[in-house]
C-alpha cells in the first residue's frame, strides 16, 4: 500500500524523470516511446498525454525563467529569441498551473511561427498582464503558469540530440509593478 | 536477528512490488480517462469525432494546443482492422494523424509529408490473422501499423497555419475517416 502511495505522490508531484534540459526548457526525449521505463511513461501519461514522439515533435517546457524564479502571473516577462527555432512549424503557448489555458484572460497565450516576419530572425515575445506592443502573451489568471515550446519536424540534429536546441532566454523584467 | 530481517525484508520486497504494480496501472488509468472523456463528448469507437477548436473551455487533455484543430476516433480492432484516412495537404502546413496505445505509447505517426501531400489510407490491425496493406486484397492501402493493444486512440491534428481560416481548416479536418472494415 505505501509502495503505491509513493508511486502515485512521485507521478503526481512536481519531480521530473528522464528530462533534458536547455537553460530553463526542459523535455523528454521519451515522450510517446513504448521503450520509456514505467516511472516516466506513467509521468509523461499525466503531463503530456498524447503527445507525439520527437520525430514528429519535440515539446520543450520552461516553469521557471532562465535565472530559475519560477514564473508567476504578476510578473513581466521578456522571451528572446535570437533565431527562429529550427523546425518545419513551431508555437509557444503558455498554460496556467493547472496545465490549460488560462480562462477569463484576453485570450493571448499563444504565439506561432505564422506571427514572426519573413525579416525577423531574432524576435521578443512578451509576457504581461498589460498589452504591450509586438509579439505578446498574457499571463492573467494564470498563476504560476509554464510555457510549451512545441517543434513540429524539429531539425535532425534536435530529434537526434534535444540538448543542443537554441531556445530562447527567459527573462524576468519586474513584479508587482516593481524591479 | 532473523527475526527482525525477515518481516523488514518482506516489508521491502512488498513495497517494491506495489509500486511497481501502480506504476504499471497509471498509464492504463489514465488513458482510461481520457477515452471515457472522449466518449462523453459523442466519440463513438471507430468513428471519427471532431473537438471544437482550442480555446480555453478545452478541458479533456492537458496542455491543448490553441493553434491546431483536433479529430480522433477510439479504435478497437478486437473485431477487425480499421481504416484510418489521413486528408490531403499540398505545401507548408502541417497535418498529421497520430496512434496511441491502450498505454499511452505513440506507437506510430504520419504527416502529410510522408505521403508527399497526398491523402493517405491506413490500415490499423491488430495481431494475425488480420491483413497487412502488403497482403493482396489490401492494396488500396498505404500503410499498415500493428495496433499493440486492441483500443487505443487515433488522433488528427491540423495545424492553423499559412493563413488558413478555422472554417477550412475545420471542413479539411473532417475529411479524416476511421472506419471498421
Amino acid at each position: 500500500m505505501l509502495g503505491a502511495a509513493a508511486a502515485v505522490f512521485l507521478v503526481f508531484g512536481p519531480a521530473d524523470f528522464g528530462g533534458v534540459s536547455v537553460g530553463p526548457w526542459r523535455t523528454n526525449i521519451h515522450v510517446g516511446s513504448p521503450d520509456a521505463p514505467d516511472i516516466v511513461r506513467a509521468v509523461v501519461a499525466r503531463r503530456g498525454l498524447l503527445a507525439l514522439n520527437r520525430s514528429e515533435t519535440i515539446y520543450f517546457s520552461a516553469d521557471a525563467d532562465s535565472e530559475g524564479r519560477p514564473l508567476e502571473q504578476a510578473c513581466d516577462y521578456r522571451i528572446l529569441f535570437t533565431d527562429r527555432p529550427d523546425a518545419r512549424w513551431w508555437s509557444l503557448t503558455l498554460y496556467a498551473e493547472d496545465d490549460f489555458l488560462p480562462v477569463g484572460g484576453p485570450g493571448a497565450y499563444s504565439i506561432s511561427a505564422d506571427a514572426i516576419g519573413a525579416e525577423e530572425t531574432g524576435f521578443v515575445v512578451s509576457v504581461s498582464e498589460r498589452p504591450a506592443i509586438g509579439h505578446w502573451m498574457s499571463p492573467e489568471n494564470a498563476g504560476a503558469f509554464n510555457l510549451t515550446l512545441r517543434l513540429y519536424n524539429p531539425g535532425e540534429a534536435i530529434v537526434e540530440d534535444p540538448a543542443t536546441a537554441v531556445l530562447p532566454v527567459v527573462e524576468r523584467l519586474a513584479c508587482g509593478g516593481g524591479a | 536477528m532473523k527475526q527482525i530481517l525477515i518481516p523488514v525484508g518482506a516489508g521491502l520486497v512488498g513495497l517494491v512490488l506495489g509500486f511497481q504494480a501502480m506504476l504499471g496501472l497509471l498509464p492504463g488509468f489514465i488513458m482510461g480517462k481520457a477515452m471515457e472523456r472522449f466518449e462523453t463528448l459523442g466519440g463513438e469507437a471507430n468513428q471519427a469525432g471532431h473537438f471544437p477548436p482550442i480555446d480555453e473551455t478545452a478541458r479533456t487533455v492537458v496542455r491543448p494546443s490553441p493553434d491546431i484543430i483536433y479529430s480522433g476516433c477510439m479504435y478497437d480492432v478486437s473485431n477487425g482492422a480499421v481504416a484510418i484516412t489521413l486528408p490531403a495537404l499540398e505545401g507548408e502546413s502541417y497535418v498529421s494523424v497520430s496512434f496511441f496505445d491502450a498505454r499511452t505509447n505513440n506507437f506510430a505517426a504520419f504527416n502529410n509529408r510522408d505521403f508527399g501531400g497526398a491523402a493517405a489510407e491506413i490500415l490499423l490491425h491488430g495481431p494475425a490473422p488480420d491483413h497487412t496493406h502488403t497482403d493482396p486484397g489490401y492494396a488500396d492501402y498505404d500503410e499498415s501499423v500493428l495496433a499493440p493493444t486492441s483500443t487505443g486512440l487515433v488522433l488528427l491534428r491540423r495545424v492553423l497555419s499559412g493563413g488558413v481560416s478555422v472554417e477550412d481548416a475545420d471542413a479539411h479536418r473532417r475529411q479524416f475517416g476511421c472506419e471498421a472494415l
